[in-house]
């Protein structure tokens, strides 16, 4: 269902996908999420520094609210929690972080028709 | 007073380090013809640069930004003299950064969750010379200036608990142990036990029945 995973009403803004340069801007901004998000969550695996992962967490965040993907930063608001209690995230909570972004990826591609990742 | 003329353009200028927030900014103004973006930065150094040689109406301003934080650029703008009038973009903001940030001089604060919705709107609101603050009330936050000793007193609205914090709330108000939320939520116990601390400290409360009792009298999360 891709309501829990995208708020849709948020995402309208965004660009109408029912226009060709809606639609567009619509790809744009998911394709650069995508890309940023992945390579965010790649680099907080690496880092060892809890004040690094709370900043990439923090701005993760943002973004996933931004494009309306309430679920993802619900679960960047937990790591930054974690984060800023000093403690380590587990190799799990990224792991969950990814499958959510292949689910999300995967329902707009099917959803727009074309190929997200 | 007249409201502008719909040929009236805004010169805007967006700092955000993050690209997809600079993305969806620029796409969610192109659609509306009295706002320009002029130029993007995503460092708090670029911003300031900008603004005083650039001169826009509007400064779209993130908080957390590398080489000076958006607090440090409204402190830089404020000595400056500068006449932009700036709308502050958060992932999250408590009520003391919400009393700074229009301590010095900055006309509204957006939460980033509500960019796609409420950008166009806060946007106009600010151009006209109001302020924009959300869902918190201009009452509330009037009083709390005028009164800093206001700044040490517990939210009694919750808008500095995060979405994810006010679930949490709703879940100790039906009486839920750290269990049964981990697994409603589908986080761990620990996540929980983390965001509690987190949610006590912003609250000053200390107990999960304080909690809930303070909850319900302020409608958070209920």
């Amino acid at each position: 269902m891709i309501e829990r995973e995208l708020d849709l009403a948020r995402t309208v803004a965004l660009g109408d996908t029912t226009t060709d340069k809606g639609r567009t801007a619509f790809l744009e901004i998911f394709r650069a999420y995508f890309d940023n998000v992945t390579a965010t969550v790649a680099a907080m695996r690496q880092s060892a520094s809890t004040d690094d992962v709370k900043a990439h967490a923090h701005r993760a965040k943002g973004a996933s609210g931004v494009v309306g993907a309430s679920r993802l930063m619900a679960s960047f608001d937990d790591i930054e929690a974690c984060a800023a209690a000093g403690e380590h995230v587990t190799a799990n909570t990224y792991d969950d972080i990814d499958r959510q972004l292949s689910a999300l990826r995967r329902t707009l591609s099917v959803r727009l028709g074309v190929d997200l990742r | 007073m007249s409201t502008p003329e719909p040929a009236n353009t805004f010169r805007v200028l967006v700092a955000d380090d993050h690209p997809v927030v600079r993305i969806g900014v620029r796409n969610i103004l192109a659609a509306v013809p009295e706002f320009q973006i002029v130029g993007e930065c995503s460092d708090g150094e670029a911003a300031l640069r900008m603004v005083l040689t650039d001169t826009p109406d509007l400064l779209l301003l993130d908080l957390a930004m590398p080489k000076m934080s958006g607090i440090e650029v409204l402190r830089a703008l404020r000595l400056a003299n500068a006449t932009v009038k700036t709308l502050v973009l958060a992932a999250t903001v408590d009520r003391r950064q919400t009393l700074e940030i229009l301590q010095l001089g900055a006309h509204g604060i957006l939460l980033k969750d509500a960019v796609a919705e409420r950008l166009t709107t806060a946007c106009r609101a600010v151009m006209s010379g109001r302020y924009w603050l959300g869902d918190q009330t201009v009452t509330d936050i009037v009083q709390a200036m005028a009164d800093p000793g206001g700044l040490q007193l517990p939210d009694p609205n919750g808008t500095s608990l995060t979405a994810r914090q006010l679930q949490i709330v709703k879940a100790v108000v039906e009486g839920r142990a750290n269990k049964d939320i981990a697994e409603k939520l589908t986080i761990s116990e620990e996540t929980v036990k983390r965001h509690l601390t987190i949610i006590f400290d912003k609250t000053g409360m200390s107990s999960r029945l304080e909690l809930a009792m303070y909850a319900v009298k302020h409608g958070i999360g209920t």
